[in-house]
């Protein structure tokens, strides 16, 4: 886990050669990335040249972890400078990579963490508003399982409690403020664990897209799905609220958040696809660390505050 | 509810067992998916069943269903009804 301040944009000018980096960007920033920086472009990390000592992804966190995969996999040494384009994954800082597929592939390897990050918060400002709500979704759903988790000790927690605080300070909109907030979010969780949001959303996303629902988004889901999650870790452990109290965090106002954040059409459209994986998430690595115990008889539980 | 028929309900409840593979001689081993990660949610559910508060290495050292009704019993949660 790096916790080293990120670079800014001419800050990676100066910092690596020109002719020894290679950028591999998202389409939908490329050219904005392309007339920032001198580095020439990639469009599959399979054409990194091997000479090549740097390379600089800049996309959302499917592209940075699929960086850190490749790196990972191929045993390249080479260095990894991530430039997130919108906050909420914190792949930038994570030693967890989510690969795709039906069977979401997790690696855990602190070898994975990307050797710098670069804050380059215009990169957000042409993201759809909807977008930049999921993001907030995904970093609050990062903060919250992470502070409930039952691996946290007290430290994660006081942690937690103070990001908390700080995250209830940001608009769920707009502000560059949550490309730090989220990397510390993803930065708490990998201290700990995350839960049954993450668990639910590694099992639904390939099962969405499999179909081209577009609802197979890991922040789509991660925002709607904590305020049923939160719901049901509340009624089934007295211990999660007793971590609220404890370490003074506002729960009225997480409460508040997860509500908000909630999207009723698409929990709706989830609801058969919940009942129809459930022994799937109940196995999910990310359903075992749960705040509370996660059960096959636990999908009524779940569901009995959804829109039917 | 005795104790033993909570310990069971949690167990196949959580480990997706069904009612015949459950035996209170029943090891880690048999179980596939009676993993690291389950070892947590087990331990979750039996301080939202017990009320008891398992250790790291409390939870850890557990190898079967026989290892869990010995912990429950030294920390005063009988099984012998």
């Amino acid at each position: 886990m790096t916790d080293t301040a990120p670079w800014t944009p001419d800050g990676l000018s100066t910092r690596l050669a020109g002719d020894r980096t290679v950028v591999w960007a998202s389409p939908h920033v490329a050219a904005r990335v392309a007339a920032r920086w001198s580095f020439p472009h990639v469009q599959a990390l399979d054409a990194v040249p091997p000479h090549a000592e740097w390379v600089v992804v800049v996309g959302g966190g499917t592209r940075i972890d699929a960086a850190k995969l490749w790196r990972y996999d191929t045993g390249r040494r080479i260095g990894l400078v991530a430039v997130p384009s919108l906050w909420g994954s914190g792949a930038e800082v994570s030693p967890v990579a989510v690969g795709p597929g039906v069977t979401k592939r997790i690696v855990v390897d602190p070898t994975l963490v990307p050797e710098a990050r670069v804050l380059w918060p215009e990169l957000a400002d042409s993201v759809p508003a909807e977008r930049v709500r999921w993001a907030c979704g995904d970093a609050w759903a990062h903060a919250v399982e992470g502070f409930l988790s039952p691996l946290a000790d007290d430290a994660v927690r006081a942690d937690g409690a103070a990001l908390l605080a700080r995250l209830l300070a940001l608009p769920l909109d707009r502000d560059a403020r949550w490309f730090e907030a989220s990397a510390a979010a993803c930065a708490l969780q990998a201290r700990a664990s995350v839960g049954l949001v993450h668990g639910l959303a590694h099992v639904l996303e390939p099962r969405l897209a499999a179909v081209g629902d577009p609802r197979a988004d890991h922040a789509r889901l991660c925002a709607t799905l904590l305020d049923p999650v939160l719901a049901f870790d509340l009624a089934q452990s007295p211990k999660a609220a007793a971590h609220f109290a404890r370490y003074g965090v506002d729960l009225e106002a997480v409460l508040a958040i997860a509500a908000a954040l909630r999207d009723d059409e698409t929990l709706r459209a989830l609801r058969p696809h919940v009942d129809a994986v459930w022994p799937d998430v109940v196995r999910d690595r990310c359903t075992r660390t749960n705040a509370a115990s996660v059960r096959a008889s636990s999908r009524d539980a779940l569901l009995a505050g959804w829109p039917a | 509810m005795t104790n033993h028929d909570k310990l069971r309900d949690l167990l196949t409840d959580v480990l997706l067992l069904g009612d015949a593979e459950y035996r209170t001689d029943l090891t880690r081993r048999e179980v596939d998916t009676w993993d690291s990660l389950a070892v947590v949610a087990i331990a979750t559910g039996i301080e939202e069943t017990f009320g008891y508060h398992m250790s790291e290495a409390e939870a850890m050292g557990i190898g079967g269903v026989a290892d869990i009704i010995v912990l429950l019993e030294q920390r005063g949660i009988p099984f012998g009804d």
